[in-house]
């Protein structure tokens, strides 16, 4: 699966201690895009322009990472019971430019536990009355 | 006594260049201008009577501060650009190189008056300007731009912020003022568009099982839209319309629509009668949930202010959570992150409350009380020599709540990023700007903010 790096050629994407020069340390498999052409107008980059058309989505700003997560795929069913289904779904998550790639890894796990937990708590909120 | 001067330029960066000159005159002639018997009178007795309004150089060696009522702001009046009305501004001028540590946060609030909505805050240090890590630099209330311009190296190693400070200029609601917006010429080259990204449009389903929602859009220079309200029909009915979000304007980020999350859901939601959930234009109120109970929590968009929230129960009140089904309590926000930025959370939880004083893991920093109040205003930052630091400048938009926020139930449309637009001797290099939309959290969330422009040119 595709997995994108989206920035804007922030400044700590290039530092080292106390950050983690994500840039020079772009572990395989991921594509690193520039959001912004370069110049004084901030316009969107056609290479970030063909990441929105592939995916569905926008990317909501920099740093991001644009990739597909394996999610629930509904609350409930036709019937009203609930969806223990999966599917791949691209989502746009914000990066903290202080992290490192080991974050931004973690970052996928979190985003698909707290989206489990929600699908979880809205499955017990039950059915009306 | 604060002097009356309307500013005719043709760009914010003569607008800036003239005010230097005139806050110069003004700052060592303290008294010029017309002024009646009566107001001389009034001046003296309030103790503003001759009186240099503008500091000299660091609070800390300010005497003139000492003693009466003190201020930066040493002018006020109209703002006109390439013959267009932009507003009102108050204008503080600082004499001298200005160091910040951390004691001297509060301070800097001398900068800014409290006039809300329908004025710019322009600031000039007439010398270098060097900050430390803990310093944020933000308006205290909503303003229609911020302009911290410079005369030499501006160091910057804290934050210099317009999260959460966009205007609400619509005249609605809770604003204090209309104002039309306009094309911001920034200087040659360079121009803030008056209509900034699109808000997202309102999401119209009518087949359940999905949570689907549109996102605010993007524009060149411009401030983002907002994201539109989760429409999410969960088993039955005919046809589910969450409310769209508002688009960008040239004074501040779009707000977000709100939210609907049915599982009967019948023919509702935005297009029906007796729902106000599309957002407001120009910085307005976020939409309000879809005006239906249901099993789930269903939240407004993000805005000046946050659309009404509508429980799961059938209490009248538009901001109570209601009953929440069978297992959850009504209760206040969980809190998670602190910082500036959405994304720097306490990862200790998941769910439920950290352990640490923080807040809401989705919300922009600025928003009164931690609420989901507030879009995102259009810094610039103009420097007349070097832009360098390690600090950051923020336009950010907030989101909605989500699951992990205590909001069991789909959430409203996000805020979308705002302007960063920095000026210096240079293009590239120093802190860097962050101008994200709200992201969306979760499937549940609303359509997330459209990013905001970062803008770098020369001075």
């Amino acid at each position: 699966m595709a997995k994108y790096f989206i920035h804007n050629d922030e400044q700590e994407l290039t530092m080292e201690s106390p950050y983690h020069n994500l840039l020079g340390n772009v572990p395989s498999g991921w594509t690193v895009v520039d959001y912004q052409n370069a110049g004084e107008q901030a316009d969107v980059s056609d290479a970030a322009l063909a990441i929105e058309s592939e995916s569905g989505l926008t990317i909501t700003g920099t740093p991001s990472i644009v990739v597909e997560l394996n999610c629930y795929t509904g609350i409930r069913d036709s019937n009203g019971d609930p969806v223990t289904t999966r599917g791949n779904k691209w989502i746009c998550i914000p990066v903290d430019p202080s992290g490192s790639w080991t974050d931004i890894t973690n970052s996928m796990t979190n985003w698909v536990e707290r989206d489990d937990a929600s699908h979880d708590a809205l499955i017990a909120m039950g059915k009306p009355e | 006594m604060i002097n009356t001067f309307d500013v005719y330029a043709s760009d914010l960066q003569t607008a800036m260049n003239q005010l230097k000159s005139a806050g110069a005159h003004y700052y060592t002639k303290p008294n010029a201008g017309h002024y009646s018997v009566k107001d001389v009178e009034k001046g003296i007795r309030s103790n503003e009577y001759n009186r240099a309004y503008a500091p000299t150089s660091n609070y800390r060696t300010q005497s003139v501060q000492t003693n009466g009522q003190r201020s930066s702001v040493i002018l006020t009046g109209r703002l006109y650009l390439n013959g267009n009305f932009a507003g009102m501004y108050d204008y503080a001028y600082i004499n001298g190189s200005v160091s910040y540590d951390t004691e001297d946060y509060p301070k800097i609030n001398h900068w800014f008056t409290d006039n809300t909505d329908t004025h710019w805050a322009l600031v000039h240090v007439n010398g270098t300007l060097t900050t430390d890590q803990r310093i944020v630099i933000r308006p205290p209330v909503r303003k229609l731009g911020f302009v911290l311009h410079t005369d030499g190296t501006f160091t910057n190693n804290g934050l210099v912020s317009m999260t959460g400070r966009g205007a609400n200029h619509s005249g609605t609601g809770n604003s204090h003022g209309y104002t039309a917006p306009i094309a911001i010429p920034v200087k040659s080259g360079i121009t803030i568009p008056a209509a900034g990204g699109a808000g997202g449009a309102r999401k119209v389903q009518t087949a359940a099982g999905t949570s689907l929602k549109n996102d605010g859009g993007t524009a060149t220079n411009g401030t983002g839209g907002g994201g539109s309200g989760n429409c999410h029909p969960v088993v039955s009915g005919t046809r589910a319309t969450s409310g769209a979000g508002a688009a960008g304007t040239c004074f501040t980020s779009g707000s977000g629509g709100g939210s609907i999350m049915q599982y009967h859901y019948g023919t509702s939601g935005a297009d029906q009668s007796g729902n106000y959930m599309d957002a407001i234009a120009n910085g307005g109120a976020g939409g309000n949930a879809v005006d239906r109970v249901s099993v789930y929590g269903q939240m407004g968009g993000s805005g000046n202010p946050a659309g009404c929230i509508r429980g799961s129960d059938a209490t009248t009140n538009l901001n109570y959570w209601g009953g929440q089904g069978a297992n959850t309590n009504p209760q206040p926000w969980h809190y998670y992150g602190y910082g500036e930025d959405v994304n720097i959370e306490d990862k200790r939880a998941v769910l439920g409350n950290s352990y640490y004083l923080s807040r809401p893991y989705s919300v922009g920093i600025g928003s009164p009380d931690n609420g989901f109040d507030g879009t995102a205003g259009c810094l610039y930052i103009f420097v007349d020599g070097t832009w360098t630091g390690t600090g950051r400048a923020y336009a950010q938009g907030s989101s909605t709540g989500n699951a992990h926020d205590g909001v069991s139930g789909a959430g409203g449309g996000c805020v979308g990023g705002g302007v960063v637009c920095i000026l210096s001797n240079s293009t590239s290099g120093g802190p860097s700007s962050y101008v994200t939309g709200g992201p969306v959290g979760n499937n549940y969330g609303g359509g997330g903010g459209g990013n905001g422009s970062a803008i770098r040119g020369t001075f």
